[in-house]
């Protein structure tokens, strides 16, 4: 494993802006959305407050886990291009503050989600939060190139939190939902890894085309984005959603698949001829909103 | 003050801005989340 000496951080207090920043607001905006998007779904009403303060909680939980990641990571992102300007590895927060804003952060957003609506919800964004942390960034990442497989289900968490908050249990589309983003994410990361390859290498990170090679990458990325597209598209003949959700989830699903042929095809072994897969890659965050946004408007255009 | 005290204090200033608006914005959402719980049990 490759370690690195981060920069000492200075004494000044943290400015508010770096606190911001460790709980990576763009990627809080993809599982936000799904949390929403389940929420929304969920078939009984819920208070605007409550929703809100659901949402709000979802948000937090997703922030604090990404600052416990940052804390625990900082040796890796200062390795890497593409994260050695956050705030603990570029020297302008020292790690204990990180540890101690996530932890509160997630104490505060688990136990407020409980009160404001009921603890089965509080509970699931709490295991969510600690898969996050101890089973994804700490037990596999640097241990696996299985790690974003398994840790994946991190991210498909928002769903079911967001069912859950209204309605206090689970149920079966809020399960696909799971399903779908938990496949999802690794011909996404995959895809990102391919152009990046060189970033993780150099940090030791032993993601699958570091490890076993662009080729079985590419491979791998097909072999997800089938089953993926089936979880999409199962809702519509289990009677769960309509066939404006059907037809939307068939279509993205198809474009899904074509751009990871266009990947599977592609022999490029440098970043600067990686279109494809810096193409699936942008799809597969439009996919995601997407496929939610319709499965929205599905329930309530339709109902 | 020195330019180090100059930038303690800018940041001090921002964060203690941001907990009071935080605060707050908290206390409204306890208020909210109240108010739709009593609706709630009506």
């Amino acid at each position: 494993m490759t370690t690195t000496a981060l920069p000492q951080a200075q004494s000044l207090p943290a400015d508010w802006r770096d606190l911001l920043a460790l709980t990576k607001p763009r990627v809080m905006t993809l599982v936000v959305f799904t949390g929403l998007c389940g929420l929304l779904v969920a078939p009984a009403p819920i208070p605007p407050a409550l929703g809100f303060t659901a949402i709000l909680c979802i948000a937090l939980g997703a922030g604090a886990a990404a600052a416990l990641n940052m804390w625990y990571e900082a040796d890796l992102d200062a390795l890497m291009k593409r994260t050695a300007s956050r705030p603990i590895p570029a020297g302008r927060l020292d790690r204990q503050t990180a540890l101690h804003f996530g932890v509160g952060l997630a104490f505060f957003s688990v136990i407020l989600m409980g009160v404001a609506t009921n603890w089965f919800a509080a509970a699931i964004l709490a295991v969510s939060i600690l898969f996050y942390v101890f089973v994804y960034t700490i037990w596999l990442k640097r241990r696996t190139p299985q790690n974003i497989v398994i840790g994946g289900a991190a991210g498909a968490f928002p769903p079911l939190i967001g069912w859950a908050a209204v309605t206090g249990d689970v149920a079966t589309l809020p399960l696909i939902l799971f399903a779908l983003i938990f496949l999802w994410t690794p011909p996404h990361f995959w895809a990102l890894s391919l152009f990046v390859r060189s970033d993780y290498a150099a940090a030791g990170v032993p993601m699958l085309p570091v490890v076993a090679g662009a080729k079985a990458a590419r491979i791998q990325i097909l072999l997800y984005t089938l089953p993926m597209a089936a979880a999409a598209v199962a809702p519509w003949p289990l009677g769960l959603t309509g066939a404006l959700y059907g037809v939307a989830a068939a279509a993205l699903s198809l474009a899904f698949i074509l751009l990871a042929l266009r990947v599977l095809f592609n022999r490029a072994t440098e970043p600067s001829g990686m279109r494809p897969e810096k193409r699936l890659f942008a799809f597969s965050i439009l996919y995601l909103f997407a496929i939610f946004g319709a499965l929205v408007a599905d329930r309530w255009l339709i109902a | 003050m020195t330019p180090d005290q100059d930038e303690i204090r800018r940041r001090q200033r921002g964060r203690a801005i941001i907990m009071a608006v935080l605060l707050v914005a908290f206390v409204g959402l306890v208020y909210a989340i109240t108010i739709a719980k009593m609706s709630l049990y009506r």
